[in-house]
C-alpha cells in the first residue's frame, strides 16, 4: 500500500535531518501508530507521506489506489477548515475540491456527518462548535472523499475524555471497513489501544517498529504500589538498594520498581511492609507501552 | 473547472460573513467620498474669488464707487461697520479675510491719465492662502478696469457706438472658456468628479485587509496545506481568489458611482456626471482590481502573520494614497512630488479614472495606466504564485 525507503528530509537551515533514512512498510487495513514526543518528526513524516514534501533523498512507494486523487486523506492536527462556514459547508467544500459530483458529495457528506455524530451541529458554524466537534470535523473532512489511507496527526489533542474515546472507536470502525490508518500522536495509551503496528520516532530515526506484542515483550515487568504518602527521593533509593529491585519511579501516585528475575512479589511487598512503606494497594505484570518509549526516547524535556 | 467554482463558492461564502471586513470595503470610501466631495466643493469652482470672506469701507460714496463695488464679488454681509476703523477689526478678530477701501476722490481720479495714488486700498488678514489673496487682486483690478472704462467712455463727447458698446462687454463675455476632453457634454469640474475616482482607488486596494487575513488563516490553521495535500493547484488556489474580489471591486465601484450621483447631491454636493464611456471604465476598473488583488496576495504569500500582513498592507496602502495623489490632489503638489506620484500603482489607476471621469477618456487613450497596473498585477501574481509553492 505504501513503502517509504530510506527517506530524508532536512528543513532549509537547520542543523539536523527532521527525517533520518526512515523505512516503513504500510499494510492494507492496518492502524499503525506512529508514536514519538514532540518535535520528533512525526508531522514531518506525515508531510512526505501525503507529498506535501518531496524527501531529499530516499524513495516513497504509492499503490495506485493510495497515488489517485482522494486515495488518500490528511487529517493535520490543526483545525483545518473555515470557521465562519458551517459544517456541511466546509464538508461541501472539500467534497468540490475533491471533484465529486453532486450527488456523490451529497451521499458521503451524509456519511462523515454519521460516522462522526455531528448530525446536530451540521448546520452549526464550525468557529461555535467546541473542541471536540470540531476534532471530529476535522476528522469528517477526511472521510468525504472516502480515502483508502487515512493519515490522522494528533486527532485527539485538546479534547475531552469523551470525545477522545468516541474519536478512536471511530477510528477503529474505520479499521473494521478496511481503511489503512496512520494514527501519529504522543498518547501511548491511545497508540497502544489501537495501534496494530507501532513506530517510535524521535530525531528524525525510526526507533523501533512493530506488532504491540514485539515491542511489549522488550518491556520489563514492573510492580507498582501505592503508598499512603508520597515517599521522599532518598527513600526511595534506600529501598532498591535494601529490597533488591533494580529501579524506582514515581508516577501519578504509584511507586514503580523493576523486580529482578528470581525475586517473589510477596517478599518484596514484605520487605518493604517492614521497612515502615504503608502499601495501600500494588500492580504488577502490566507492560506498558510507555516504558519503551521512554527508554527509547530518554527523559529529557522537549520542546 | 468545478474545483475552481467550488473555492470561488466558499470564498464569496466565507467573505459574506465577514461584517467588518465588509465595512471596510463599502462604507470607508463611500464616507470618505462624501467628506471629500463636500470639503473640496469650493476648491474646484472656477471663481475662486467667492470663497473670499471680505468686506469694504466706501469713503467716496459716488456712483463710480458703488458701480465698482457691485462688480465685485458679494461682501460678508453678516460684518457690519460703522466706520473705517471697524474694518482693520474685523480683520483683526479674523472675521474677515480681506478688507476694501474705497478713497476719497475714486469717482474723479478715475478717469484722470496721470494719477500717481491709489484709490482703492486693499488689506489682508495675513493668514489667508495666497491664492485667495492673488484671486482677489485680480477681481478687484478687474473691476477697476471695467469702471475706468466705462468712466472714460462717459467722458467722451459724442462717441461712437462702437465705443459706447465697449461698456456693455465683460471679460467674461470676452473669454471662451473651455476644457479640453475627449468627449462632449461632461459639465463643470468637480469636487465629486475627483473624489469618486481617488478613494475607489483606495478602497480597491484596501481587499488586501480581508483577503489577507483570510488566506493567512488559511495557511496558519493548515487549511491551504491540506488543500495543497488534495492537489488543488497553485492557479486554481490564486484564482479562487481573484475572482470573488474582482467581484467586490466591481461592486465597490457601482456603489461608489451611486454615492456620488445620488448621496453627495442630497449633502448639498455636486452630482457625478456619467456621461462617460463605460467601456473605458470597465477596462481602468479590471485592471485596478487585478493589481489590488495581485498586491493583496503577494503580501498574504510572503506575510507570516495576519499582524503582518494588514500592518504591511495598511501602511503601504496609505503610503501609496498619499503618494499617489488620492489624499492630497496632485494638482496642488510640486513638479517633483508630481513626478514622484509615477511610483505609486495608485496613481496609475487614478490617472485612469481622472481620465474617464474628467477628461471623457476612451479606452484607447488609457492603454497606459491599464498597461502598468496589468504588469504590476502580473509581478505581484508570480511572486505569490512562488511563494505559496515554496514549503512552509
Amino acid at each position: 500500500m505504501l513503502h517509504l525507503t530510506d527517506v530524508s528530509y532536512r528543513y532549509r537551515g537547520a542543523p539536523s535531518l527532521a527525517v533520518d533514512r526512515v523505512s516503513l512498510q504500510l499494510k492494507l487495513g492496518e492502524i499503525f501508530g506512529l508514536l514519538g514526543p514532540n518535535g520528533a518528526g512525526k508531522t514531518t513524516l506525515m508531510a512526505l507521506i501525503s507529498g506535501l514534501r518531496k524527501p531529499q533523498q530516499g524513495m516513497i512507494q504509492r499503490a495506485p489506489e493510495v497515488a489517485a486523487r482522494g486515495g488518500f486523506a490528511l487529517v493535520p492536527q490543526e483545525y483545518a477548515f473555515y470557521p465562519m462556514l458551517t459544517c456541511r459547508e466546509n464538508l461541501d467544500f472539500f467534497g468540490g475540491v475533491l471533484g465529486l459530483k453532486s450527488v456523490v458529495r451529497r451521499s458521503r457528506i451524509d456519511a462523515a456527518i454519521t460516522a462522526t455524530g455531528l448530525e446536530q451541529v451540521a448546520d452549526k458554524r464550525a468557529s461555535e462548535c467546541s473542541g471536540g466537534l470540531k476534532r471530529r470535523l476535522n476528522l469528517a473532512i477526511g472521510l468525504v472523499g472516502d480515502p483508502q489511507l487515512l493519515l490522522l496527526d494528533e486527532p485527539t489533542v485538546g479534547v475531552d475524555p469523551q470525545s477522545r474515546a468516541f474519536l478512536l472507536q471511530v477510528v477503529q470502525t474505520l479499521r473494521a471497513q478496511g481503511k489503512t490508518i496512520v494514527y501519529a500522536s504522543h498518547y501511548m495509551e491511545e497508540v497502544q489501544q489501537v495501534g496494530d503496528r507501532v513506530g517510535i520516532i524521535d530525531h528524525g530515526r525510526l526507533l523501533c517498529c512493530g506488532t504491540l506484542d514485539e515491542l511489549l515483550t522488550q518491556t520489563q515487568i514492573r510492580l507498582s504500589v501505592r503508598t499512603q504518602r508520597s515517599l521522599a527521593p532518598e527513600l526511595s533509593a534506600r529501598l532498591v538498594a535494601e529490597c533488591g529491585l533494580e529501579t524506582a519511579a514515581d508516577e501519578a501516585g504509584w511507586l514503580s520498581f523493576v523486580v529482578p528475575t528470581g525475586r517473589v512479589v510477596e517478599d518484596v511487598l514484605r520487605d518493604l511492609r517492614e521497612r515502615g512503606v504503608p502499601v495501600t494497594s500494588f500492580q504488577y505484570g502490566c507492560r506498558h507501552l510507555e516504558d519503551i518509549f521512554l527508554k527509547l526516547t530518554h527523559r529529557h524535556l522537549r520542546d | 473547472m468545478s474545483v475552481l467554482l467550488s473555492v470561488i463558492k466558499k470564498e464569496l461564502r466565507a467573505m459574506s460573513r465577514d461584517v467588518h471586513g465588509l465595512l471596510v470595503l463599502f462604507v470607508m470610501p463611500a464616507a470618505f467620498i462624501l467628506i471629500m466631495s463636500m470639503a473640496l466643493r469650493d476648491s474646484f469652482k472656477l471663481s475662486v474669488a467667492e470663497k473670499v470672506r471680505w468686506q469694504y469701507w466706501d469713503e467716496d460714496r459716488s456712483e463710480s464707487s458703488a458701480a465698482f463695488l457691485k462688480s465685485l464679488p458679494a461682501p460678508e454681509v453678516s460684518v457690519v461697520l460703522r466706520e473705517r476703523a471697524d474694518l482693520e477689526r474685523a480683520l483683526a478678530t479674523d472675521r474677515i479675510q480681506m478688507g476694501l477701501v474705497v478713497e476719497k476722490g475714486f469717482g474723479k481720479v478715475l478717469v484722470e491719465m496721470k494719477n500717481d495714488r491709489a484709490f482703492v486700498t486693499v488689506w489682508s488678514e495675513p493668514g489667508t492662502p495666497s491664492a485667495l489673496i492673488g484671486a482677489f487682486r485680480a477681481e478687484v483690478a478687474r473691476a477697476l478696469s471695467l469702471e475706468r472704462i466705462s468712466a472714460l467712455v462717459d467722458s467722451l463727447e459724442d462717441a461712437p457706438e462702437e465705443i459706447l458698446a465697449v461698456k456693455k462687454h465683460t471679460d467674461d463675455k470676452l473669454i471662451n472658456f473651455n476644457f479640453r476632453r475627449d468627449r462632449e457634454g461632461l459639465g463643470d469640474l468637480t469636487s465629486v468628479q475627483q473624489s469618486v475616482p481617488a478613494w475607489l482607488v483606495f478602497a480597491m486596494f484596501f481587499v488586501v485587509i480581508p483577503l489577507s487575513t483570510i488566506f493567512i488563516a488559511e495557511k496558519q490553521q493548515g487549511t491551504l496545506a491540506r488543500l495543497r495535500s488534495l492537489r488543488v493547484s497553485t492557479a486554481t488556489l490564486l484564482a479562487g481568489k481573484v475572482v470573488p474580489f474582482y467581484c467586490v471591486n466591481l461592486v465597490q465601484t457601482g456603489l461608489m458611482l451611486l454615492v456620488g450621483r445620488y448621496v453627495v447631491p442630497l449633502l448639498g454636493g455636486d452630482a457625478l456626471q456619467l456621461d462617460i464611456d463605460w467601456l473605458a471604465l470597465w477596462a481602468v476598473t479590471s485592471a485596478v482590481s487585478l493589481a489590488a488583488i495581485g498586491f493583496a496576495l503577494a503580501v498574504a504569500a510572503i506575510a507570516k502573520t495576519t499582524e503582518q500582513a494588514t500592518t504591511v498592507g495598511g501602511v503601504a496602502n496609505i503610503l501609496f494614497g498619499a503618494l499617489g495623489g488620492v489624499m492630497v490632489p496632485k494638482l496642488v503638489m510640486p513638479t517633483a512630488m508630481q513626478t514622484a506620484t509615477l511610483l505609486s500603482p495608485m496613481a496609475w489607476g487614478l490617472n485612469g479614472f481622472i481620465d474617464v471621469f474628467v477628461r471623457g477618456a476612451h479606452l484607447g487613450s488609457l492603454l497606459l495606466p491599464i498597461g502598468l497596473l496589468l504588469t504590476f498585477a502580473a509581478f505581484c501574481l508570480a511572486v505569490a504564485s512562488w511563494r505559496i509553492r515554496q514549503p512552509e
